[in-house]
């Protein structure tokens, strides 16, 4: 009887590490990137597309004052933020939330930290429409496509990139959605790890990379290459923004925001939709207290994580290897 | 007494006609894409994660309807009384999406 229990006992020790072992390797194949980037059926890939997206997407003209782009606020400088615990519209307001990254949105459905848009060509128009931000006019005399219209370089480009089609407000926004889905965060060193070069990141960001899994279990959410399962959560920051709460009334959806990805998070402070942690070493006190108010909408994996101070600074070290270095982005000489 | 009858012939018809299909949700997917059921029938939603919390519910266009939170474990039942389609989701993670077409 004794012995049997040993056996056991001992059984369970080997298999435990064995899994162990195993786990890690099955573990760095859920981190890898994808080989190509998905486009919408009805407006493919073309350079000539991708081309006139990315004028449009830096060109203040398309807003109603001629003062602000979409980079204004996705800048590329700031791994497609601007850097502000708040977004600066119209008139020098300040916005509600953060402006989010748009690094590697092509794979995401539902956009925006409460999820009020579906893909990147649907959502353009949002922003360019918004009194707060763009504040263009969208219908009637003198509207967005009027103006584009009005400028002949544009005129030319748009032939190029979607020829015989009129010029709209939603091809507009197909051709932004096209230059858009190409922002894809550069190759990071943990990409080098995940291919297989040991030396790509330090001891301490590897340890960082288990407790990522495992005790913080940050993965419950990050998960996959660009680190979000596409969930909108409430992590307990503490404000009263409904997030999508105000468009599902079921409890889980009370404070819920959209998993932000991870990829260049070193570069994208102040964190949170409302910008309320400054730096990641504050983020992840945050998660390590278990989030900063307990409500019932709070999801169940936020809860203290009792992380030690060397246990903190690994994740710490494992965050920053998720910084490619991506090449500056030249700017474009805008039709006239 | 006349009470117990009806409730077994009630119970008799409704078990000769509905049935009860099983949904379940694991690795943030549901098992199924689309499914096709009869008028009546009802889908158990179980939740067969280890620790993933799950939150489902429909918008319609037909027979909308909204689950609590479900932990590891659980199942729900729901009857789909309308005939058409029914885009089912997960408030939580969007990206689990299951087309119901009742008949
Ligand atoms: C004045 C600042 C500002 C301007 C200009 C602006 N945005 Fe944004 N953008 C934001 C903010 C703030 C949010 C988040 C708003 C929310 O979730 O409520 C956002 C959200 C987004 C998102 C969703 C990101 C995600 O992770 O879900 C995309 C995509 C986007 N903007 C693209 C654009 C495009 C394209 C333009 C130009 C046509 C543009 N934005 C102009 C501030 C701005
Ligand atoms: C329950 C899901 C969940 C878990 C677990 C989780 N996160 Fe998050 N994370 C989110 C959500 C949702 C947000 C956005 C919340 C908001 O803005 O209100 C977020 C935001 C962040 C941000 C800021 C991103 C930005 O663009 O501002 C960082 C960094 C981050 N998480 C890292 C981590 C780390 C590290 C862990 C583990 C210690 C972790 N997260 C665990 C869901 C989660
Ligand atoms: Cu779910």
């Amino acid at each position: 009887m004794r012995i049997a229990q040993i056996i056991l006992f001992a059984l369970s020790i080997s298999h435990f590490a064995f899994a162990e072992k195993l786990d890690l390797k099955s573990l760095k194949k859920n981190f890898t990137r994808p080989k190509s980037i998905p486009y919408l059926d009805d407006n493919k890939y073309s350079t000539e597309r991708e081309i006139l997206g990315k004028m449009l997407f830096f060109d203040p003209r398309v807003s109603g004052s001629n003062s602000i782009s979409c980079a204004t606020c996705h800048n590329p400088s700031f791994a497609w933020g601007d850097g502000l615990a708040k977004g600066v519209g119209h008139g020098h307001k300040e916005l509600v939330r953060k402006s989010p990254t748009i690094l590697n949105l092509a794979w995401t459905e539902k956009l925006m930290w409460d999820g009020r848009f579906t893909h990147l060509e649907g959502q353009a128009l949002g922003p360019i429409g918004s009194e707060a931000e763009m504040n263009m006019k969208m219908e009637g005399e003198g509207n967005l496509s009027d103006k584009i219209k009005g400028i002949a370089g544009y005129r030319v480009l748009f032939e190029k990139a979607y020829p015989k089609e009129e010029i709209t407000n939603e091809l507009i926004g197909k051709a932004i959605g096209v230059y858009e889905r190409g922002v894809v965060s550069g190759i990071a060193p943990f990409d080098k790890w995940i291919k297989g070069n040991e030396k790509a990141i330090s001891e301490s960001a590897k340890r960082g990379f288990v407790l990522f899994n495992t005790k913080a279990s940050c993965v419950a959410c990050h998960s996959g290459w660009n680190f979000t399962d596409d969930s909108f959560r409430d992590i307990g920051v503490n404000d009263t923004d409904l997030g999508r709460g105000k468009f599902l009334k079921m409890t889980s959806q009370q404070h819920a925001f959209k998993t932000p990805g991870l990829r260049s998070i070193a570069l994208r402070s102040p964190y949170m939709h409302n910008g309320s942690e400054k730096t990641l070493d504050d983020v992840i006190d945050f998660y390590d207290r278990g989030g900063d108010v307990k409500r019932e909408s709070l999801a169940g994996e936020i809860k203290p994580l009792s992380l030690t101070a060397s246990e903190k600074m690994d994740l710490k070290e494992f965050l920053l290897t998720l910084t490619g270095d991506d090449k500056p982005v030249t700017l474009p000489i805008l039709p006239r | 007494m006349k009470y117990l009858f009806y409730a077994i012939v009630m119970a008799l018809v409704s078990n000769a006609t509905a049935a009860e299909v099983m949904i379940s949700q694991k690795d943030k997917k549901f098992d199924k894409a689309a499914i096709k059921i009869k008028k009546g029938d009802k889908i158990v939603f179980k939740n067969n994660e280890k620790d993933i919390t799950h939150n489902v519910f429909s918008l319609g266009p037909k027979n909308a309807f909204e689950l609590k939170t479900q932990a590891p474990g659980t199942a729900s039942t729901v009857e789909f009384k309308e005939p058409g389609t029914t885009d089912v989701e997960c408030a939580i993670h969007t990206n689990m999406k299951l087309k119901v077409t009742v008949e």
